[in-house]
């Protein structure tokens, strides 16, 4: 059975979001700020989360900037009275799935709660599956499961990384390269995009340094 | 309307009546937004009280799609005003389609005109009269 995490000060709100869920025969725990959310994050595995944003203690986009520190990638639900496009972008650009404002209907959170059982695949166990079917030059359907990552975990840089490995397969090596970038913009430290943009760039240079060798030992015949 | 175990209902007007309805039906379980466009008008809801308020001009459409109308199961209008109660009710029926709309109406004269737009009513003055009459047939009956 599924499992969520709600979070939310108000107690009427966290039942009403329980209420909804249950009604669907998920399970819910609730808690009422980001540090209880945290704590119950690295107790238990969630299939998702329903956050407020403005809380006492460690607030909504605390709670998402620290689960992305941690790399606790289950997807994220924001629900909130804010309509400010601003905060609104920041909570897409820290990965949210979705961003409910209230009121909300129960409608609403049910519909969100299916969504992210949908798009919650393990993203370790895909990125090595996608990895293969690479290798196999089984490019769409890496495509599919590559899609389906950039979905799920948005701010993350393994989808990056995975299209510019797809990318490189192609031949399309600028392509392959504004990915690997795009995936370490995302993470800095992010290992596999940083090896293989420097492999690509070691091939880049054999294949410049071949291309002057050519050109002179041509200039030489000619002469 | 199929039934539902938590409907999401938004109630116009935060007086005595709307207040103690909005009450009863999140006790009940249901989704309940208040629309007053008075802040003060929500002290009337009771601290079991467990929906959404909103401080709005239910006349202005901003209001009623801040209140999510488009998703509403049900739409009560319950103002002290039959105008406003009335327009309510019109947007609610013909623009969103909310199959029920239920609206208070003080004036027996407009009951006509509610019931042209398919909206059920509630006229306290008919329901005062109909209950007077009981008791008085009552005490009538026991007097003969």
């Amino acid at each position: 059975m599924a499992v969520f995490l709600i979070v939310d000060d108000e107690t009427h709100i966290r039942n009403m979001l329980k209420k909804a869920l249950e009604e669907l025969e998920y399970e819910a725990d609730s808690v009422a700020n980001g540090e209880e959310a945290l704590r119950a994050l690295f107790e238990k595995r969630y299939d998702g989360l329903f956050t407020d944003l403005k809380m006492p203690g460690m607030n909504g986009l605390d709670l998402l900037k620290a689960m992305n520190e941690e790399t606790i990638t289950i997807p994220k639900v924001v629900v909130s009275v804010c309509t400010e496009a601003d905060k609104i972008i920041q909570c897409f650009q820290l990965g949210i799935m979705n961003y409910i404002t209230k009121p909300f209907t129960p409608e609403e959170i049910k519909a969100a709660a299916k969504q992210m059982l949908k798009l919650k695949i393990d993203i370790k166990e895909t990125t090595q599956y996608v990895k293969g079917l690479i290798q196999q030059n089984a490019l769409s359907s890496a495509e599919k499961y590559m899609s389906k990552l950039f979905s799920a975990y948005p701010s993350s840089p393994i989808p990056h990384y995975l299209y510019g490995l797809k990318n490189l397969k192609e031949g399309d090596l600028a392509k392959s390269l504004k990915h690997l970038k795009a995936s370490l913009s995302l993470d800095e430290s992010y290992d596999p995009a940083k090896r293989q943009l420097e492999e690509i760039k070691v091939m880049l240079e054999s294949k410049t340094e071949e291309k002057e060798k050519k050109g002179k030992t041509d200039h030489g015949e000619e002469k | 309307m199929a039934k539902r175990n938590s409907l999401y209902i938004i109630i116009v007007g935060c007086g005595r009546l709307g207040s103690t309805i909005a009450s009863n039906l999140s006790n009940k379980g249901h989704s309940v937004v208040v629309v007053d466009k008075v802040e003060s008008s929500f002290d009337h809801l009771t601290q079991e009280f467990t929906g959404f308020s909103i401080v709005g001009n239910a006349t202005e459409i901003v209001a009623l799609k801040k209140a999510k109308i488009d998703k509403a199961d049900m739409v009560l209008a319950l103002t002290n005003n039959d105008n406003i109660n009335y327009m309510v009710s019109q947007v609610a029926k013909e623009v969103y389609n909310i199959e029920t709309v239920i609206a208070r109406i003080y004036n027996p004269d407009n009951v006509m005109l509610f019931k042209q737009i398919n909206v059920r009513v509630i006229i306290p003055m008919l329901l005062a009269e109909n209950y007077f009459n009981r008791i008085f047939q009552e005490i009538m009956g026991e007097e003969k």
